[in-house]
């Protein structure tokens, strides 16, 4: 059928003429009817299906034999367009400017011109998109829409849209589709960065699992709840002398994790002496990992905040205002600050983990649907659904001790009325979410599993 | 050593997209690259790929 998708292969055919170097474009198809369009659409060859072995042969030699004659004719043209130190020429109101890549944010056809938004200027040029590209040797230039291609070093924020596409931010605050077809290029990036997150937390376990579980306790308690326990620290002392700190009673994830990675990092024969050093850095490490949390979260409120309050003062509403972004950036830091000032910083601890852990079951609820949708058999699930069990009901069963014992207990030094309400919206948007899920599969569990699978792969970027 | 010369193939029949590539890999001339249902994928396809020939449905 020449009718591909709502296009047809004439409209294809007449889009790769622009496309260099251009291929020769041969029809193969079982109607004749076009043939007289194709051909003018510069058509190198025109076969009917069903096919025939000896028409393809000769259709190829006639290829060669024509590609022959246009090498010995035509010596490689000088073109304008190599770059000169990573610049390139364009045409803007018959003068020739010098464009550097570099300052190049993004490019986007419109009204059948090319809009060049660079750092100080916005040019439009009398070239297709396609030609543009070609030109833009560098590897950083990324095609993420029909109409757009982006400097991927000025991306500031990718933000998810409707129906599996995405927002792009750029770092001058405007904004870029990234259609479906295009998504699949940014899919690696964002597989990375969650492999990374789990080769961390396989670190965390590796150096959990590695500590002797006296000391493991000794460093996760407080001193009177390891009395009661009975248990004689093993290399505590030893460990503390070298890397010159307290560790007992040091409840939390991130000494553990540092005193883990420093036992077995000090194993290496050259690096005996230098725990305290391994010790610190792993703790500096953390720092940064929470750090990208905080900045991600502030960047996640600004969202919010505009979103939700732009519906009563309608400037706020505007993404691309810087005023409107740094006013919700404001709030959002603000916020952060008020927390710490009305608690300290282990109450705030407390409530980072808790929406930490939801976030994970979150993470483990879509990735038991996407492993329902994409998976020949369902029992799959399961690797996301058992950590998913465990981690929702510790969850809740402590937050829901925290809100108890301590947030809405006046007797307790941790009485706070905010992070008790705050936990339970935590806890009850946890709850939302699912009860949401389990609907969802349901419904997704009565569609047999092939059609499922068909169908998410139409469905899936 | 000749060079092969490399194509592209865009159908929406996976069948006809299968039956063409079988027959070019016979001619031992061609070297199919990738092939594609839809439009914006070809496309995108064809300017990375570069190859010299493009079979269109």
């Amino acid at each position: 059928m020449i009718e591909l998708d709502e296009e047809s292969g004439l409209d294809l055919a007449k889009q790769l003429e622009n496309v260099d170097p251009t291929p020769a474009i041969i029809f193969a198809t079982a109607y004749d009817e076009y043939a007289l369009q194709a051909f003018e659409a510069n058509t190198f060859d025109y076969i009917l299906k069903p096919f025939d072995e000896k028409r393809i042969e000769k259709m190829l030699d006639k290829f060669m034999n024509l590609q022959k004659i246009v090498k010995e004719e035509m010596p490689p043209a000088n073109e304008l367009t190599t770059d000169y130190n990573g610049r390139f020429p364009i045409i803007v109101d018959e003068r020739i400017v010098l464009l550097s890549q570099d300052e190049i944010i993004y490019l986007e056809t419109s009204d059948g011109k090319v809009k060049i938004k660079t750092i100080n200027h916005e040019y439009k040029v009398d070239e297709t998109l396609v030609s543009l590209e070609k030109k833009l040797h560098s590897k950083k230039f990324l095609r993420v829409h029909r109409s757009f291609i982006v400097n991927m070093e000025y991306i500031a924020e990718i933000q998810p849209w409707f129906n599996s596409t995405y927002n792009l931010v750029m770092k001058d605050q405007s904004k870029v589709p990234v259609s479906r077809t295009y998504v699949k290029d940014a899919k690696p990036v964002a597989f990375g960065a969650m492999l990374v997150e789990c080769i961390v937390a396989v670190m965390a376990l590796v150096a959990a699992v590695s500590l002797e579980p006296a000391d493991y306790f000794a460093i996760n308690s407080s001193p009177e709840k390891y009395a009661e326990l009975g248990m004689e620290p093993v290399h505590l002392a030893h460990l503390e002398d070298e890397v010159n700190m307290d560790l007992e009673g040091r409840k939390g994830g991130a000494v553990t994790l540092a005193v883990g990675m420093t036992y077995i990092f000090k194993a290496v024969p050259i690096f005996e002496n230098l725990a305290a050093y391994f010790y610190q850095f792993v703790i500096l490490f953390e720092a940064v990992f929470i750090l990208t949390a905080i900045d991600a979260g502030t960047r996640t409120a600004r969202y919010l905040i505009q979103d939700f309050f732009g519906n009563f003062i309608k400037p706020l509403k505007r993404m691309d205002s810087i005023w409107a972004n740094i006013t919700a950036s404001a709030i959002a830091c603000f916020a952060w600050g008020y927390l710490l000032f009305s608690g300290d910083i282990s109450s705030v601890w407390a409530l980072f983990g808790v929406s930490n852990q939801l976030m994970a079951s979150i993470g483990l609820i879509i990735g038991a649907t996407v492993i329902l949708k994409i998976a020949d058999k369902r029992w799959y699930m399961l690797t996301c659904l058992i950590p998913l069990i465990y981690l929702y009901v510790t969850v809740n069963v402590a937050g829901f001790w925290m809100i108890k014992n301590v947030y809405l207990n006046s007797a307790n030094a941790g009485y706070n009325v905010i992070n008790g309400v705050l936990s339970v919206i935590m806890l009850v948007l946890g709850i939302v979410i699912m009860v949401s899920a389990i609907t969802k599969w349901a419904q997704l569990w009565k569609i047999p599993q092939p059609e499922l699978v068909k169908r998410s792969k139409s469905e899936v970027a | 050593m000749i060079k092969m010369l490399t194509a592209y193939i865009v159908d929406d029949e996976p069948l006809a997209r299968d039956e063409l590539k079988y027959l070019l890999h016979r001619t031992k001339k061609v070297k199919v690259l990738g092939d594609s249902d839809n439009m914006e994928e070809a496309i995108a396809d064809i300017i990375i790929l570069k190859p010299d020939l493009v079979f269109l449905d």
